[in-house]
């Protein structure tokens, strides 16, 4: 009797720490899945926050977009002035550092393309500098040249963009022309970017002088002007580095200045908005799938 | 079945001098004199909660008289975190064992059991949220994935 009590305590023992057993495990899996549903809870606040600032980021920067398009030329203003002419713009996000200029003064057109260092809303900032200086210049004599205006840029830029903090290494590439289109007068000053002209086929580049703006150290030559008696048909080519700096293709490599200049070139015989088309294309397809690493302004014009 | 690097298992290949302090029906400590460390290994996949507080109130005496300065809490036979079990072990034993100057653990948990090492981390959470008072930012504690780490580190 004592024997069969001893083994049924025994079994009733073993039975308790079973059961217990069984209830430690499922509380243990319980425990880990509220702590994981916990973590899962956290991780969508903080999903619906990052979400909420991202909307107002973007939201933010299409709207300065707005205002960042109120002082760039955009085309139907440029065909105002050069009838026959196109842009190609792709900008790297949504505001950009490439920039078009334009101001009329009766039959003398001023034009500028320029680049400038980064992209984004730096260089967005940097380029609404940069063009509210050039209407200033340009408001206070209407009578500079293409390298005068430049050189009066180069110095509003060392003055303000060094007055207050001398850490800001930015600066802009940019080419200006002054076009007369009853003379078929053209005078183009530069600093780092060329234009390209294209009479009958024959291809001519002129590169800007090696000089950058508002940083009176890093310059090699003096800012010149050029001057060129234009024929009716010619091609003027105005640009960024964007397009030439973008890496693609079946190595990803970049599509170099020369390929550029060549697509330039056998294109040259089409009409002007099947050109457009063809350069757009021609960006799109070496792109593919590879991020667009720069913000990319390509301008062109007939005569 | 038992894990196959535990400390009962290894520590006769060390080179250590050691002695089995404390022995029960689900677990075993051993003391490292020389080093001033304890060792507690549990058996089975589960240990009631008396039975777990019987062996590590077992350890009090040993950890003030040996001048303990480290506890190896090997885990690696266990599969159930019973987490009254925890909750006793950091709020009340650590607590008391702290107060006699020990304040570095390693722990060894049992190899490639990710829902028991999750449960350990949410276990910990749930200790850290509802006894905000508990002294375990005082302690050092470390996890080691064998005895011989656990005794170095």
């Amino acid at each position: 009797m004592t024997k069969q009590s001893d083994e049924l305590n025994s079994l009733h023992k073993e039975i308790v720490i079973l059961n217990e057993h069984l209830s430690s495990q499922k509380g243990m899996y319980e425990m880990t899945t509220a702590y994981l549903k916990n973590i899962q809870d956290e991780l969508n606040l903080a999903k619906g926050k990052l979400e909420a600032i991202n909307k107002d980021l973007t939201d933010s920067i299409n709207y300065s977009k707005h205002i960042q398009d109120a002082f760039i030329v955009q085309i139907d203003k440029l065909r105002e002035m050069i009838p026959n002419s196109f842009m190609f713009q792709s900008p790297k996000n949504i505001v950009s550092g490439d920039f078009t200029w334009a101001f009329a003064d009766g039959e003398e057109i001023y034009l500028g393309v320029g680049d400038c260092t980064g992209h984004g809303v730096p260089g967005a900032m940097l380029s609404i500098f940069v063009i509210s200086m050039l209407n200033e210049i340009i408001s206070s004599n209407r009578d500079y040249n293409p390298a005068e205006i430049l050189t009066h840029l180069d110095g509003l830029m060392f003055k303000y963009l060094t007055l207050y903090n001398a850490t800001i290494r930015d600066s802009v590439e940019i080419a200006i022309i002054k076009l007369n289109l009853r003379k078929s007068k053209l005078t183009f000053a530069s600093a780092k970017r060329p234009i390209v002209i294209i009479r009958n086929g024959e291809l001519t580049m002129t590169k800007g002088t090696k000089y950058l703006l508002g940083d009176p150290y890093k310059r090699n030559e003096e800012l010149r002007n050029f001057e060129f008696d234009l024929e009716k048909g010619d091609l003027i080519f105005l640009y960024s580095d964007g397009f030439a700096d973008q890496f693609g293709g079946q190595n990803s490599t970049k599509f170099t200045n020369k390929r550029l200049l060549e697509l330039l070139q056998s294109n040259s015989n089409l009409e002007l908005c099947n050109q457009f088309e063809e350069i757009k294309e021609t960006f799109y397809t070496h792109k593919g799938e590879n991020s667009q690493i720069d913000d990319v302004l390509l301008l062109g014009f007939q005569i | 079945m038992s894990a196959d690097n535990t400390a009962s298992k290894l520590l006769p290949g060390l080179n250590y001098k050691y002695d089995e302090v404390v022995k029960k029906d689900y677990g075993i400590v051993f003391a490292l004199p020389e080093q001033h460390i304890l060792i507690c290994e549990l058996f089975n996949e589960y240990t009631p909660i008396e039975e777990f507080k019987e062996i590590f109130r077992a350890t009090v005496p040993i950890i003030e008289k040996l001048q303990t300065t480290k506890f190896i809490f090997d885990k690696q036979n266990l599969r159930v975190f019973h987490q009254p079990s925890m909750e006793w072990y950091f709020i009340e034993w650590k607590k008391e064992i702290y107060a006699k100057g020990l304040s570095a653990h390693r722990k060894i948990l049992p190899q490639s059991e990710p829902a028991f090492a999750l449960a350990v981390e949410a276990g910990r959470a749930k200790i850290l949220k509802e006894f905000p008072d508990t002294i375990i930012d005082k302690l050092d504690i470390q996890y080691s994935t064998n005895i011989a780490d656990a005794i170095a580190k």
